[in-house]
């Protein structure tokens, strides 16, 4: 850059013949502006911060005409090491390994037609939201597949809650984002109503209207909520108390333009999967931005609008589209993986 | 030019206050649908369309984007299950086109119908939808197919037409001319609506619709294709009014006789809430029939109009039946609304 300017400077006088005085000091102020280091301009050294996504491998199903069709959620069962996915386009949950490898699969049957978001408590039994013509429902399995139970899911006011997504904690607490009177309600695993979130009742109503809510994850300890129309993810206790938000609204690096989806790395960093960024935004455990990855593109290590995001015990990252019906593993690329500031250490 | 400068800053001043949603007043920020340059910080927005893409739009696919917030929110125009749609409002649901059978004709079961013909095949890869994969270009018309997105019939910038459907002129930048101006009509919000709720349709639909579909049903020289656009006619209009389903053919009243699944144009529907039928200048018109977007049913029908009972939809298909709105298991097909031909198809009920 530096080069550059120098190489023009010579030139400058003949240049502005016959500009005015204000004109010349404009110009004067970009051109030092242009020498400033790009930190001391108030952006970021973006290029460094965006990287290509590490690519491992894809997921695919033993058989030639048997593939996933439409995947709707994945689900990551750390203590069992399996992966879970959602397989709407053939009513089923198709349970790999965490190599890969294909292991089972069962059918909602005639228990729901397409299935959505999923969890797993710490007995193995597993839990489906699923669509039925009278609306979303959860349904338990055990962990062979076989059908137990409906959960009916009830507000204190006796109104059935309208699952708009659910995550299960690690201590077994079901969490329900309420897609109808927007808030979390959570519950035991046999369905008992444990205790109601209000959320944004600072709102108003039409910003509430607009409003888009992402898919609820629980991680240690905490509640993401992504919310994709506003450009930020949301943090909560578990008791329902707000922490903060991270990120904020734009379309270049670290910016937030649809997040969909979160999840923590076990060493507790933030992943976010923004749905029209095609990428991966990454946070330290101080929800400082460290990095992000990926971004659109056709080949193997490059997203088209994914909406599925998870991570195993090992720290590997499962994107996933419709598109294409792919499933994607990739590592945390060590460029980003190097700035994670030290547990319990401060990034600034 | 002071006075040019006031004005200015007046109207950005107005414009910034009104702070409206996305689409009323111009959308919320460009560079969220657009890129310049196809670069940012040195790195290609779209690295598989290194000269970028048609109208600097960040994604191929306009569309994916529209879905992003119309797909299950706001209008919920795309559920997930073809089963367990979202309550339908108007124009319909593009989750039909993911079914795998629509034919729940006579053995339905083995000769499917596939999505594609549940509606119009818009282009949104990020839903598991492509171009229609049997009709290279609009029936009656020529608009091409691989070009269908939701931005082909409404204007992402806003307008102040209904539904923000464009108006005569080219569209899409210049890929297509519309001849005929949107249609007028009320709808209900987006964000919902009270029970009862329904699009008044007043006039210019089928004409409308006719940009992209020319005269698929216009009846002039001679062709004997159902009419669409024209006036229903006294005779037309009382069977509608009076009818009330198979088994109450004659037992319905003008006040009352609106039906959200056989709409019809007049001037005169102004109210979202009417439950007034029609009158002799009412219109027949293409949505009488059909969804804008895609239903249940082939050809985008508002019923299946193959079954011969409405309870039959869904049974040969296993596809979503739509809804009977007389809720009567002998209830015959919704042509009947307006002609009225089950006047002897009682089932005696023992």
């Amino acid at each position: 850059m530096n080069g550059s300017v120098k190489r023009h400077t010579p030139a400058y006088p003949l240049l502005l013949r016959g500009l005015s005085p204000l004109t010349h000091l404009i110009l004067l102020a970009l051109m030092i502006t242009s020498l400033l280091p790009a930190r001391t301009r108030g952006q970021d050294s973006s290029n460094l911060l965006a990287v290509k996504a590490e690519f491992v491998r894809e997921f695919s199903l033993p058989g030639r005409n048997n593939q996933l069709l439409r995947p709707a959620a994945i689900h990551i069962d750390r203590k069992f090491n399996e992966v879970l996915v959602s397989d709407p386009g053939h009513n089923r949950i198709v349970i790999f390994d965490d190599n890969g490898v294909y292991r089972f699969e069962f059918s909602g049957g005639e228990v729901f037609s397409t299935p959505g978001d999923l969890g797993v408590d710490s007995e193995g039994q597993i839990y489906v939201v699923g669509s039925t013509r009278a609306g979303k429902r959860l349904f338990v399995f055990d962990f062979d597949g076989i059908y137990l139970q409906e959960l009916e899911l009830f507000t204190s006011d006796g109104k059935r809650v309208d699952i708009g997504s659910m995550t299960l904690s690690e201590q077994d607490e079901l969490f329900v984002y309420n897609a109808n009177q927007p808030g979390i309600t959570v519950f035991s695993p046999d369905g008992e109503l444990l205790r109601e979130i209000a959320l944004f009742e600072e709102l108003s109503e039409r910003t509430l209207n607009e409003m888009i809510a992402g898919t609820l994850t629980a991680a240690q300890g905490k509640l993401f909520l992504p919310l994709p129309s506003m450009g930020m993810v949301n943090l909560y206790s578990f008791e329902g108390e707000f922490l903060q938000s991270v990120g904020y609204k734009g379309s270049r690096v670290g910016e937030m333009s649809f997040p969909v989806r979160a999840a923590l790395t076990p060493d507790g960093l933030l992943l976010v999967l923004d749905k029209h960024r095609h990428n991966v935004l990454c946070f330290d455990q101080n929800y400082q931005f460290i990095g992000e990855f990926g971004g659109r593109g056709f080949n193997p290590g490059w997203f088209y609008h994914p909406n599925l995001l998870d991570v195993d015990a090992g720290g590997q990252i499962y994107v996933g589209q419709i598109f294409s019906n792919r499933i994607q593993v990739c590592h945390l690329p060590q460029v980003i993986s190097d700035r994670r500031s030290p547990i319990g250490g401060n990034s600034d | 030019m002071r006075k040019v400068l006031l004005l200015t800053a007046a109207f950005c001043f107005v414009a910034a206050g009104t702070a409206l949603a996305f689409h009323d007043a111009g959308v919320a920020h460009c560079n969220g649908c657009h890129t310049m340059h196809n670069s940012e910080d040195g790195a290609l927005v779209d690295p598989d369309s290194p000269n970028g893409n048609a109208w600097l739009l960040r994604d191929a696919t306009a569309s994916d984007v529209c879905l992003s917030c119309h797909g299950d929110h706001l209008g919920a125009v795309f559920g997930d299950d073809p089963l367990a749609p979202p309550s339908p409002i108007g124009a319909g649901n593009f989750v039909y086109l993911l079914e795998d059978n629509l034919n729940d004709g006579h053995a339905g079961a083995s000769n499917p119908i596939g999505g594609d013909a549940a509606g119009h095949n818009i282009v949104a890869p990020s839903r598991g939808v492509a171009a229609d994969a049997t009709l290279m270009s609009s029936p009656g018309g020529s608009f091409p197919s691989s070009s269908l997105g939701c931005s082909s019939c409404h204007d992402p910038h806003g307008n102040d037409d209904f539904r923000m459907l464009y108006s005569a002129g080219p569209i899409q930048d210049g890929l297509f001319n519309f001849t005929n101006a949107a249609p007028e009509a009320t709808g209900r919000s987006i964000f919902g609506g009270a029970p009862g709720a329904h699009t008044a349709y007043q006039d210019g639909m089928s004409s409308w619709c006719g940009n992209c579909h020319g005269d698929f049903h216009d009846e002039a020289n001679g062709r004997l294709i159902h009419p669409s656009g024209s006036a229903i006619g006294g005779t037309i209009a009382q069977t509608y009014n009076l009818y009330n389903g198979t088994a109450d053919i004659t037992g319905g009243a003008q006040a009352t006789a609106y039906l959200e699944e056989v709409p019809f144009e007049d001037a005169a529907n102004t109210s979202i809430m009417s439950t007034e039928g029609p009158s002799a200048g009412s219109k027949v018109m293409c949505l009488t029939c059909h969804r804008a977007h895609a239903s249940s049913g082939p050809d985008a029908g508002r019923w299946d109009f193959s079954v011969t009972l409405l309870e039959e939809d869904g049974l040969e298909s296993g596809s979503y039946a739509l809804p009977d709105p007389y809720g009567d298991d002998d209830q015959r097909s919704l042509c009947n609304k307006c002609h009225k031909k089950d006047a002897n198809d009682h089932i005696a009920t023992p």
